[in-house]
């Protein structure tokens, strides 16, 4: 637990402070929670902070300020239908009153909620660095570039209106951790590709995205460019095997893509 | 650091340190309604209470940041002498399976029926997904049960 919490009375101020002793607390999801993954001395709260609230729609994209909640997205008009399927994976009500964008976001768990609708989307981040500067990146960005943004505040993320994304989440219930997060999106006629698979990856397949962009794949095809992937080593666990695990993966990839391919979100 | 709040009606004050669980700074103000039945893990509901108007698990929010707030706790329903129709209609339909979970299942219920008195089974099935476990079955059966008082 912190020993710490200041309450930040603005986006600016909120940069300012983070450091790596301290962590910015918006839902309390993850921070306060029994053996929370976040280790931090101070907690600062930006749950008070106006810039990081709202909804609104722009030149074809909606922007989701940081603060919104999963309920949130899930009551507002505005937000794609795309993106409410991944919200609905966060099973507990109460809890979607408190999770934030933001914070599922900053997390990068392997199984994450919204990160592979957010690849598939190319959802792009609003960043906010210490000295208040503010710079757009896109999820994948921000993905491979974590290490020198972890610190910045992330402000909001900018998710295309019109998209065409599936996606499909395998777990025992919906309260249980998923095994594997797949969604395939088709935006400006490009095919991304975003895959969460607990313990092992969290990232956009771009191989895969850039082969179906151009033609078909069989199912083969695409297990084999999922063998050679480096990043998906899978274990053996409760799960399944690694072959079931690449199977798996191949078969929903195939599906999803021939959905988005065909129209049907 | 000082905490002014609303709790069940009544204002109340706190010097206390702010990274205190609200479920903590709850006790001591004698809300034992609030329960705590997975160590602050945050999946089993039975911690629920309104903030401002909202549910959320008083155990992953800290007092600091109800500075200002209006909270509501089961306790602040009926007493033992005094049910309300919704704890009545938990008790008939025999709901009470987690003495953990049906305070907070109360008050969930009696946020649902002020927000939307005619509730959709749909609406239901959504609500009771903030439980954990068998609750929910329960407080599904309960929700029918007190559609048809
Ligand atoms: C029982 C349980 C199960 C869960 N299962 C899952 C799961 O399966 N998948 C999953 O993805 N999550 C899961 N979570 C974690 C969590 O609920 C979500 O990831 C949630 O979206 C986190 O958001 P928050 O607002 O609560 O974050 P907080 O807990 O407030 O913060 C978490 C982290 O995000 C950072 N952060 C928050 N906001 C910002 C911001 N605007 N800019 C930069 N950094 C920020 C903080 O510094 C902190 O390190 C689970 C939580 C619980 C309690």
């Amino acid at each position: 637990m912190a020993e710490k919490l200041v309450i930040a009375s603005s986006a600016k101020e909120a940069a300012a402070l983070k450091n790596s002793k301290s962590a910015f607390l918006a839902g309390g999801t993850e921070d306060n929670r029994l053996n929370s993954t976040v280790d931090a001395k101070t907690l600062i709260s930006i749950g008070r902070i106006a810039d990081l609230d709202g909804i609104t729609k722009k030149d074809g994209c909606i922007r989701i300020g940081a603060m919104t909640t999963f309920q949130e997205m899930l009551d507002s008009s505005l937000v794609p239908d795309y993106l409410k399927d991944a919200c609905r994976f966060m099973g507990s009500r109460t809890k979607r009153n408190m999770a934030t964008v933001g914070g599922n976001i900053a997390l990068r768990r392997t199984d994450s909620y919204l990160y592979p609708t957010l690849i598939a989307s190319h959802a792009v981040l609003e960043l906010m660095d210490a000295k208040g500067e503010v710079s757009e990146r896109c999820v994948c960005c921000y993905l491979k570039r974590y290490d020198e943004l972890k610190d910045c505040l992330i402000v909001a993320v900018n998710v295309p209106q019109k998209a065409s994304v599936v996606s499909k989440r395998y777990a025992n219930t919906v309260q249980s951790h998923a095994v594997l997060t797949v969604s395939v999106g088709e935006v400006e006629g490009k095919i991304r590709v975003g895959v969460a698979a607990k313990n092992t990856a969290l990232k956009s397949l771009c191989d895969i995205s850039e082969a179906l962009s151009q033609k078909d794949l069989s199912d083969d095809e695409i297990k084999k460019m999922i063998e050679a992937d480096k990043d998906l080593r899978f274990e053996s666990d409760i799960f399944g095997s690694p072959e079931y695990k690449r199977y798996l993966l191949a078969v929903t990839i195939s599906d999803l893509a021939k959905k988005v391919k065909g129209g049907k979100r | 650091m000082r905490i002014d709040c609303i709790i069940n009606g009544k204002n109340r004050s706190f010097d206390i340190d702010p990274t205190m669980r609200l479920r903590d700074m709850l006790l001591i103000n004698g809300n034992f309604a609030v329960r705590d039945s997975d160590d602050c893990e945050g999946f089993c509901g039975s911690d629920t209470v309104l903030v401002d108007g909202t549910p959320v698990y008083a155990n992953l929010v800290l007092a600091g940041e109800v500075n200002g707030c209006e909270i509501r706790t089961p306790d602040g329903l009926g007493n033992s002498q005094h049910l309300t129709i919704v704890q009545q209609a938990m008790i008939d339909a025999g709901v009470v399976q987690s003495a953990y979970n049906a305070p907070a299942a109360a008050l969930l219920l009696t946020w649902l029926l002020e927000k939307n008195p005619n509730p959709s089974k749909e609406e239901i099935g959504k609500e009771s997904e903030s439980f954990q476990g068998g609750d929910q079955g329960c407080l599904k059966r309960n929700l029918h049960q007190r559609r048809r008082l």
